[in-house]
């Protein structure tokens, strides 16, 4: 591929669901939230948070699959389910500890985010940014960029106060 | 565009997209796998109990009919060796669980480096074929084993540890989900085995009183019976003390495991365990095969092997019920977050920007 992940930023996404349902129709034709290899996890009244394959270093979906249908593709960048080898048993199902690997009732197989070859829909629908497709080096980079930047505003805010670190962002 | 919005808007509060939320048990594996892990070790422990009683001089029969061709069947040795094709018909089972690749269930072993399926296909494998072919030997060639007894007793020896391995594996099948600590437990492997001993000897049981009603001579059904029922009691004992160690083991261990033993214990699966398990596997047995032993009634026989019959199928479908997946961080985030705001007093909600 090309060196590529997917970021969820949490904080971003409004819940709208429009990257389940551009999923669930570019894979399987249909709109059928319950067929998209991305889910939108719902907590509280306003907490949203998209949620897709991490492509794990050691992906226990692949490990526990019986038959090599779950591996990790050639260059390593993901973890993929051929689905005319997988034979429908679920312990990728069961392995995952995100229950990311789920089981698509209608194909009878089971499936999970393969980046859409490289030009992932859900990031395309994304309108607020909550998910983003950026070089891999660049994940960690932008991870600790916003914690560092959220720590240090909390910080000024408290020092000079909302208002006053408000404006001064603002210029 | 819109309309698509609109649409999962409408749909977003059912949170994970139909799958199951984080708290709640996986339903990725339901009732043919019960029965595929159920009749796994009821076969296993039938065939290695009924092996080891036929080494001990307990046993049915022989019953000889003579078969078109002048072979000779012991049909009493169908009572006893019956075993692997009941975890034949578990294997069915699974591959009918399986999805619209299902014919190529025997690619289930291409992994047995990391997949603790694929292993288990290799392991159930040799107990069907070894397992069946003792069966069916013992059936259509009763007199084949006097022979050659060496190489006999060394494929009946193979063939048990085969199937003990068989209903060990069961259990750590279960146990290789390393992030459901309801089956991540080391206590669930040695369960099934002794459930799968348990099981498999009121199989035979069961098999004896079928074999008395049918031939009309229920000597030979009694002192199987008989002898199966002085080693039952202990059989059970130790399953309930595995059980406990499992469950207070689950209730000091992780979150999800706390909450699958609340499962159990007093919540929605509650009738399952204390009815299902407790109740038909362990106390009504402990009851009943003592009891046998005094009155010799095959009634009652009967009734204590169907009670732990029931008990170990539900033990199984329990087991699976109560597979909770540790919460990944993002809930454990979301709940600190809903734990803040409750203090604050704000929403618990997304940052802007």
């Amino acid at each position: 591929m090309n060196g590529k992940v997917i970021l969820v930023d949490q904080r971003l996404c409004d819940g709208c669901g429009l990257c389940v349902a551009a999923c669930a129709l570019v894979h399987t034709g249909e709109v059928d939230a319950a067929r998209a290899h991305i889910a939108v996890f719902r907590a509280g009244e306003d907490f949203y948070a998209p949620l897709t394959c991490h492509h794990c270093e050691t992906p226990s979906c692949a490990r526990a699959c019986p038959t090599k249908a779950c591996r990790r593709d050639v260059d390593g960048r993901r973890v993929l389910i051929d689905e005319r080898a997988c034979i429908g048993c679920r312990a990728c199902n069961v392995a995952c500890p995100f229950g990311h690997a789920h089981y698509d009732a209608v194909a009878k197989v089971s499936a999970k985010c393969d980046y859409c070859d490289g030009r992932p829909e859900c990031v395309r629908v994304c309108e607020p940014g909550a998910v983003r497709y950026v070089h891999a080096d660049e994940s960690s980079l932008h991870r600790r960029r916003r914690v560092a930047l959220a720590e240090v505003t909390g910080h000024l805010e408290a020092v000079i106060g909302k208002e006053a670190w408000g404006a001064a962002a603002d210029e | 565009m819109r309309e698509l919005r609109e649409r999962m808007a409408l749909e977003g509060p059912a949170g994970l997209t139909g799958r199951p939320r984080a708290t709640e048990p996986q339903r990725a594996w339901d009732l043919l796998i019960a029965g595929y892990l159920y009749l796994g070790g009821l076969g296993a422990g039938a065939f290695a109990v009924a092996t080891v009683a036929s080494w001990l001089g307990l046993g049915l029969g022989p019953s000889t009919v003579t078969l078109p061709g002048g072979l000779t069947a012991d049909w009493a040795a169908l009572f006893l060796f019956w075993g692997p094709f009941a975890t034949a018909l578990g294997a069915a089972l699974l591959v009918f669980h399986l999805g619209r690749n299902r014919l190529r269930f025997w690619s289930a072993g291409f992994n047995p480096r990391t997949s603790w399926m694929a292993r288990g296909f290799s392991i159930l494998l040799a107990f069907i074929v070894l397992g069946g072919i003792a069966a069916l030997v013992s059936v259509f060639l009763p007199a084949e084993p006097e022979r050659a007894p060496v190489l006999w007793y060394a494929l009946e020896a193979v063939a048990v540890v085969a199937a003990l391995g068989t209903a060990v594996y069961t259990g750590i099948l279960l146990r290789s989900m390393a992030f459901i600590p309801a089956w991540r437990s080391a206590a669930l492997p040695w369960l099934f085995l002794a459930s799968a001993l348990s099981t498999g000897s009121m199989g035979l049981v069961l098999g004896g009183v079928a074999y008395g009603l049918v031939s009309g001579d229920g000597t030979a059904a009694a002192e199987l019976t008989r002898g199966l029922a002085v080693v039952e009691p202990f059989v059970i004992a130790v399953e309930a003390a595995l059980l406990a160690a499992y469950v207070t083991g689950l209730r000091r261990g992780k979150p999800a495991g706390r909450l699958s033993a609340g499962l159990w214990l007093s919540g929605r699966r509650r009738l399952g365990f204390w009815g299902g398990i407790v109740g038909l596997a362990l106390v009504l047995p402990l009851v009943l095969v003592p009891a046998e032993l005094v009155v010799g009634s095959w009634i009652l026989a009967a009734t204590a092997a169907l009670s732990v019959l029931a008990g170990g199928f539900v033990l199984r479908c329990g087991v699976l019920a109560i597979g909770i997946t540790e919460a990944p961080p993002l809930y454990r985030l979301a709940q600190l977050r809903a734990s803040v705001a409750a203090v604050v007093g704000q929403p618990a909600g997304r940052a802007a920007g």
